[in-house]
């Protein structure tokens, strides 16, 4: 008796720790652009939604979308190849496991047309994407009254067979377990409601570092920035991020894994494989290797070659020298009195912050140099850089027309987020009934969004920044 | 005295456990029924054999389905007569003798309970008659031009929420031929026709906003296949997408000749170049899941159509104009659409299955636009974590080059059946009829097609067509419309060969 006691509990517990707490290892792809797009970067064990609820949260939730079409209404988008949209991956810790990765926040989408389907760029600014948005969607939902083991499961019977044991342990463990997860997140995120909106394509990596991962008191700091394009860091020695606060690559895919959401442990692994090959390689190192080799895309539409010709030179005397690699002062920091852009981004990694990661990230292998805070932002490269709109670090003027008018002309509210161009004033298509319905309100009133500031080029004559602009097209 | 008492008590006891025992056993076996109607002929199977669409998984949580139970499916017509005063019949059912069901109607005992469920055939049957008088033809895997799907969703709907629809009304209607088992009787007390109505609530909520005239009707012969399929599928609230997107109405295909179409950009947009996905997709409209579905039973209809020849034209066909229409068709309209060789599996023709711009054909767009990327998105989930999950569709910019094999059997033409035959589609668009009636199946042997000019016949109204309302333009398509009429009607005695 007592023997088949000890077994059946022996069995029950394998079976609790096979369904619950296993971990098996993360799907492999072959190419290091499809791990980019799908692969795991740590994220499943803190912030994993079971798959199996993940998929039906929209249907049970509609309402608590920004739109009709599921997921996609949040800017995520997808390929058939695939189950799961660009920037989700899916890892089976018992029960498999949806987290985002680098994709959900660098993969663009672009259209020449509305009627045209569209152009999924790996690497670029996710403009069309609200990060806030589809955070704020799984902890609404979680604190809605219909999140609950029968209507869950009711809507998982309409699409998938569970097991009479998962039923079970769904029923009894993995809903409720998921709703307080995404509840103490709602409660972890609850200062963005004191903050500006991100809005499509922009997020503030720092403070969740800052308030989450390090404990430290929420204060009234903004760091929302624009999703940043991964390209042609091969070349970027001088600087990554907008405040160019690393320049090391390395450091920075770390740093940005861990604003993901990757556990710690999971980190320690990783990078304990930084230097393994084939399919033992660490996963933040084959980023690293395809942000290393990624190009920008170059401009789609027509150019208009003379022009471009003679805006090269109006570039070289009025841009180059800051934002050209081999300028002068080519990606220095330039401080915020001098260029006059929104400051609050700047001010985001105080020093109480930088001792505090210190503490955090002490001995590890991941551990970064400590980072100051800048007095300015960087004077970013201007590769892609018509992929790269929204302008400026906060994405505050919506194309390089406007971004080549004074702070007084450009748009105070306009729509981000819809992904159809506007070759005319080179940037995306930021008003009209469209963008606004399928997009995200911007208001340059609002703390963070200042549209001031980066004057430069906007006393051009006319006809100086129509070359200009053509010549920018092609950069 | 004790002893013989204790052992009556014991022998009751044991009496009461078998039969505790026994119901059980009983209520398991039948609660995990799930037994189709099969035929072994693959036309009865096609027109009245299940592929899954009935609702299953749990009695009191159903998941799929479209229709309620035989039982109540069979007595709706008479628990509201004045709503569908012809019966099933009327909308376009196609009833053969020996079935009391209509072809497209299948059914299948699941958890005990004898289900109806669409089939393939409902939309996909249709029927032909030479004169008013002749006896309809029933050509198997043909457009179901007659069909006024809509108009029967809406009935199902409406009669299955109104108040004469009761507990009593459905026990007083069983009959012999399903739902009048003790088990179903058991339901019935026990409240299925609230839960149906629950369900049916949840339906409608869901679709309500395609519904009676909130966009454009479907009109016989017709069906939007996406839009019902966002709310149904996915629950997206179709009140917040543009009212524009909503309208997608578009003609039923013929399922006819399917190997030689994979590959090809299936779907009057093209959406898909697989023909089994595309059948999937199709089944989830009848009312399949991806936890309901029948793929053996959807197997074997995939594996009959891969083959099934286009019915040939019906009359006589004069061979030397039809030579003579097959050099103006070469020229004319072999580049996309192939030739008379496509039964044979032969695919002529570059532009074969691939999709023009909407812009180029000048057809009308809205079915174009109700497919959007965000669906196509959506519908990379479907049938999660099998072989059998969608990973080919894609969002177009155009309408297809689909082959015209049979394509006197599908007439009206154009994609959204805006043209009632083929001499008209000849025409330019302003000679096309502006307004003519769609459903009558009395064949115009002249201008092939059906005869468009008949309201109604015998109680049945057929659907007015007007070109003008939105989603329905005849515009566009204008190839072979400058020929000069003597090769006009060549050209079309050559597509009767098809």
């Amino acid at each position: 008796m007592l023997v088949a006691l000890a077994v059946l509990g022996l069995v029950a517990s394998g079976l609790v720790y096979d369904r619950l707490f296993r971990e098996r290892a993360a799907p492999y792809f072959e190419s290091d652009a499809e791990h980019f797009l799908y692969g795991s970067i740590g994220a499943e064990s803190i912030d994993g939604v079971p798959y199996w609820i993940w998929l039906v949260l929209p249907r049970v939730f509609p309402d608590l979308l920004p739109g009709a079409g599921g997921y996609s209404s949040l800017g995520l988008v997808s390929e058939g190849a695939h189950e799961l949209p660009v920037g989700l991956s899916m890892v089976t810790i018992g029960y498999p496991r949806v987290a985002m990765n680098c994709a959900f926040c660098h993969t663009g989408s672009v259209r020449s047309r509305p009627d045209e389907p569209p152009r999924i760029v790996a690497g670029a600014p996710a403009h069309q994407t609200s990060a806030q948005a589809y955070t704020r969607f799984l902890t609404a939902a979680a604190a809605d009254p219909r999140f609950n083991a029968g209507t869950i499961l009711g809507e998982i019977a309409r699409n998938y067979r569970l097991s009479f044991v998962d039923r079970l342990l769904y029923r009894f463990v993995v809903i409720p377990g998921t709703r307080q997860r995404l509840l103490r997140l709602r409660n972890e995120t609850a200062w963005t409601s004191r903050h500006t909106d991100w809005g499509a394509g922009r997020a503030d990596i720092l403070n969740p570092i800052k308030f989450r991962r390090l404990g430290r008191p929420v204060d009234a700091t903004v760091g929302t920035a624009d999703m940043m394009p991964l390209w042609s860091t091969a070349s970027r020695a001088h600087g990554l991020f907008w405040d160019g606060s690393t320049s090391s690559l390395r450091d920075a895919v770390m740093t940005s894994a861990l604003g993901s959401g990757a556990s710690r442990p999971w980190l320690d692994r990783d990078i304990a494989r930084w230097d393994e090959s084939g399919d033992e390689r660490s996963s933040l190192r084959r980023i690293h290797d395809y942000m290393m080799a990624l190009k920008p895309p170059p401009y789609p539409f027509s150019l208009d070659a003379p022009l471009a010709s003679a805006g090269e030179a109006v570039y070289k005397t009025e841009c180059a020298e800051c934002h050209a690699h081999a300028g002068t002062g080519g990606g220095d920091v330039a401080s915020v009195s001098s260029v006059g852009t929104d400051d609050n981004r700047r001010t985001v990694w105080t020093v109480d912050a930088t001792t505090a990661y210190d503490t955090f990230s002490g001995g590890r292998a991941w551990q970064s140099p400590a980072v100051a805070v800048r007095d300015g932002y960087l004077a970013v490269p201007l590769d892609g850089l018509w992929l790269r709109a929204p302008y400026l670090h906060n994405g505050s003027v919506p194309s390089l027309t406007d971004l080549l008018n004074a702070s007084q002309s450009r748009p105070s509210r306009f729509w981000r987020g819809y992904d159809v161009y506007d070759p005319a004033k080179v940037g995306f298509v930021s008003d009209g009934p469209e963008a606004q319905r399928l997009g995200t309100v911007y208001d340059t009133t609002q703390p963070g969004n200042a549209n001031t500031g980066h004057s430069y080029g906007t006393d051009l004559p006319a006809e100086s920044k129509r070359a200009l602009l053509e010549y920018l097209k092609t950069l | 005295m004790q002893k013989q008492f204790v052992r009556a008590l014991r022998r009751t006891v044991i009496g009461a456990l078998a039969v505790v025992v026994g119901a059980a056993l009983w209520i398991a076996l039948t609660l995990t029924t799930d037994r189709p109607v099969a035929y072994d002929d693959i036309v009865e199977q096609f027109k009245y054999g299940s592929i899954g669409s009935e609702p299953g998984v749990s009695l009191l949580r159903p998941v799929g389905g479209a229709l309620p139970p035989y039982a109540v499916f069979a007595a709706l017509p008479s628990i509201c007569p004045e709503k569908l005063p012809g019966g099933y019949a009327s909308l376009g059912f196609i009833y053969e003798p020996g079935h009391d069901l209509p072809i497209g109607v299948a059914r299948r005992n699941r958890q005990g309970v004898d289900h109806v469920g669409l089939n393939c055939a409902l939309c996909h049957t249709g029927t032909v008659r030479d004169t008013p008088d002749a006896p309809r033809r029933i050509v198997a895997g043909m457009p179901a031009h007659q069909l006024d799907l809509q108009s029967f969703v809406e009935f199902v709907l409406a009669c299955s929420l109104d108040n004469r629809m009761t507990t009593d009304a459905v026990r007083g209607r069983l009959t012999d031929a399903g739902g009048s088992s003790l088990f179903q009787r058991a339901l019935l007390r026990l409240g299925l026709v609230d839960r149906l109505k629950l369900q049916t609530l949840e339906l409608r909520n869901r679709i309500g906003p395609m519904l009676g005239d909130a966009v454009p009707r479907w009109g016989r012969g017709r069906v939007d296949t996406f839009n019902p399929y966002k709310a149904i599928q996915f629950n997206w609230p179709l009140e917040r997408l543009p009212r524009s997107e909503l309208i997608g109405a578009s003609d039923f295909p013929s399922l006819w000749n399917q190997q030689p179409r994979e590959g090809l950009q299936l779907h009057w947009d093209g959406n898909n170049d697989s023909v089994d996905e595309r059948n999937l997709s199709a089944g989830l409209g009848a009312g399949i899941t991806p936890v309901t579905v029948d793929h053996a039973g959807i197997k074997r209809i995939r594996d009959w159509i891969w083959t099934l020849p286009p019915p040939p034209y019906p009359y006589s066909i004069d061979r030397a104009l039809a030579a003579r229409g097959a050099t103006v068709y070469q020229s004319a309209c072999l580049e996309c659409h192939g030739d008379h060789r496509f039964r044979e599996g032969i695919r002529a023709g570059a532009g074969l299955g691939r999709v023009v711009n909407a812009s180029d054909i000048g057809t009308d767009r809205y079915r174009l636009d109700s497919y959007t990327p965000a669906f196509a998105a959506n519908q990379y989930a479907l049938f999660p974590n099998s072989s059998y999950r969608f990973r080919r569709f894609r969002k177009t910019t155009g309408y297809a080059n689909h082959p015209l094999d049979g394509i006197w059997a599908r007439a009206p033409y154009l994609h959204n059946g805006s043209v009632p035959t083929l001499r008209d589609l000849l025409e330019q668009p302003e000679k096309r009829p502006p307004v003519f009636y769609r459903g009558y199946d009395v064949y115009d042997q002249n201008r092939v097609g059906f005869i468009g000019t008949v309201r109604e016949e015998g109680g049945r109204e057929f659907f007015r067509y007007d070109t003008a309302v939105p989603g329905n333009s005849n515009a566009g398509h204008l190839y072979g419309t400058t020929l000069p009429d003597p090769d006009k009607l060549a050209v079309i005695e050559y597509l009767k060969t098809f």
